[in-house]
């Protein structure tokens, strides 16, 4: 009886929780890796977020408006080169709608239209010398900031942008 | 005459040339003796809280970055206008009157928004302020926030070495495997303080090594932010960033978390100033995001709930002119918190704003 209550423990166990793990880590296939051929090195190991207290760990009193808007988990990668950092967040959400939704949330002043980046996507030349790309994809929103403006690090967020976008389309493939 | 008193005669003047105008909201001009941080005289009496606001027209350059002279003329300003004193030297001694040789200081700054940290310009402002002013060793000042992997996204330079400016945070970076295992005192880093504190409805946090262990006393560091919890993020709020658990402490607006930190006597015994670096800001979407405020200025107070209040109607003005609404009162419940617990005041009648534009 010990030890069909074990064998059931382990088997439930496992049917809930690698499932739960391999989705968990499915969001790292979009990291796009082919940014560190091109000098940009991994300033550290990638964070993903699976619910709202891990989101609050990372993006602290911003992450309940995440979650509110559908969010189901989210990755932070930072890469480096010759000092310059390039952030990137992809947040994936249950419905491809979620991700449009907050797109939209979080517009910000003085965008302009990138018409070839995911369903709709736009690039801002933020205050303080920050460059931000974003756009929504399927039920994925990402953003990417680079903390310095120049035609190089323009060129270098929208080629890690369309990296992305380019395996989110990949890995809705049947 | 020594080179430093040369430099700072030389600084008062120009300041006093660019000195072209001043303000003062308010009834009348009560002087806080900044000993006196919360709102109350030497002999305990309620005073005016004194907020300044030092605005340089030429504080930001034309590539966006920040000028380090005008951050520097607007932090001596800041602090001239605060203590009311005729000399840099003199505003720094009224802050730190009984700071000995061995003292140190840790500078809470907020880097959480890499988009719209306190940026390293002001901070160094500040830190050159106090190292040319008081003699202090370089070494005896801290500048750090929670994750020094933050610090770096910011632009600071980390130093942990024993010359210069020390920079670090309280863990190196986050891990995960470790958050989930509950092993959070095992991450890398000066970590937190064993004893744990009390921060309101049940819950315990425990605070950064570097504020209960390093520093002798503190300078709040904020950055002008709105916030989509707690309505607004400025120097009370800042100490998210100082517990080891802030993802617990955002139910009901962040109240009364937000205060019940700041009670703390490490915080409230140890903070003597509070610098708010004001010249980029986020006024919606905030505290992440982009900043989309150009403020150009610093603030200064001894009293965190004043700043905070003064802060907040910065940001409400320029949402009136962003057709926003205003942020909610009931959101920024913790200022009314916070004055509840003797930590300040958020009452205008009781607030005395004065503000320098530098041209």
């Amino acid at each position: 009886m010990q030890w069909f209550k074990i064998t059931c423990f382990v088997f439930f166990g496992l049917f809930i929780v690698l499932p739960a793990s391999a989705d968990q880590y499915s969001i790292a296939r979009l990291f796009p890796r082919e940014m560190e051929s091109k000098g940009w090195v991994l300033e550290e190991e990638p964070l993903i977020a699976f619910d709202e207290n891990s989101l609050s760990m990372i993006i602290n009193g911003a992450a309940p408006q995440y979650i509110k808007l559908g969010t189901k988990r989210a990755a932070f990668v930072n890469y480096v080169k010759k000092g310059i950092y390039m952030m990137l967040e992809i947040y994936e959400t249950g419905y491809n709608k979620n991700a449009e939704t907050i797109y939209k949330e979080f517009e910000p002043v003085n965008s302009k239209v990138l018409n070839d980046l995911g369903e709709q996507g736009r690039f801002t030349s933020g205050l303080g010398g920050i460059y931000m790309a974003e756009y929504f994809q399927e039920r994925f929103y990402v953003r990417i900031s680079i903390m310095q403006k120049s035609e190089e690090s323009k060129k270098a967020i929208l080629e890690c942008a369309g990296n992305i976008s380019d395996k989110i389309t990949k890995n809705s493939k049947p | 005459m020594s080179k430093y008193k040369k430099q700072t005669q030389e600084q008062q003047q120009l300041t006093r040339r660019q000195f072209i105008k001043s303000t003062a909201a308010g009834a009348a001009a009560i002087y806080m003796a900044p000993s006196s941080a919360l709102g109350k005289d030497v002999n305990g009496k309620d005073v005016k809280s004194r907020v300044v606001i030092a605005n340089h027209a030429r504080m930001i350059d034309s590539d966006e970055s920040i000028n380090t002279r005008s951050a520097r003329q607007s932090v001596d300003e800041a602090l001239l206008l605060l203590t009311q004193e005729d000399s840099i030297k003199d505003a720094w001694m009224q802050i730190f009157p009984d700071l000995k040789t061995q003292d140190t200081i840790g500078l809470k700054v907020n880097a959480v928004n890499f988009r719209c940290p306190t940026h390293p310009e002001v901070v160094s402002a500040i830190t050159d302020s106090m190292v040319d002013s008081l003699g202090i060793n370089p070494n005896n000042i801290i500048i750090w926030d929670r994750a020094t992997s933050e610090l770096k996204k910011a632009g600071y330079t980390i130093n942990q070495s024993q010359n210069g400016v020390q920079c670090f945070g309280t863990i190196d970076k986050f891990d995960f495997m470790l958050w989930m295992k509950r092993q959070k005192q095992k991450e890398a880093g000066i970590g937190y303080d064993q004893k744990q504190i009390n921060v309101g409805e049940g819950k315990k946090s425990r605070l950064s090594n570097i504020l209960t262990q390093l520093s002798t006393y503190m300078i709040n560091v904020p950055v002008l932010k709105n916030h989509q919890i707690a309505g607004i993020t400025l120097s009370l709020k800042n100490h998210y960033g100082t517990i080891d658990n802030p993802e617990k402490c955002h139910a009901n607006y962040c109240d009364p978390f937000v205060a019940k930190i700041n009670t703390t006597p490490q915080i409230k015994n140890k903070t003597k100033l509070i610098i708010c670096d004001a010249v980029y800001g986020v006024y919606k979407g905030g505290p992440g995001g982009l900043p989309h405020l150009k403020y150009k200025s610093i603030l200064a107070a001894t009293d965190p709930v004043a700043l905070d209040y003064t802060g907040m109607q910065i940001i409400n003005n320029q949402r009136k002119l962003d057709n926003l609404d205003i942020v909610n009162p009931a959101m920024a419940v913790h200022l009314k918190t916070a004055q509840k617990m003797g930590l300040g005041t958020c009452n205008p009648d009781n607030i005395l704003v004065k503000k320098s534009i530098i041209s």
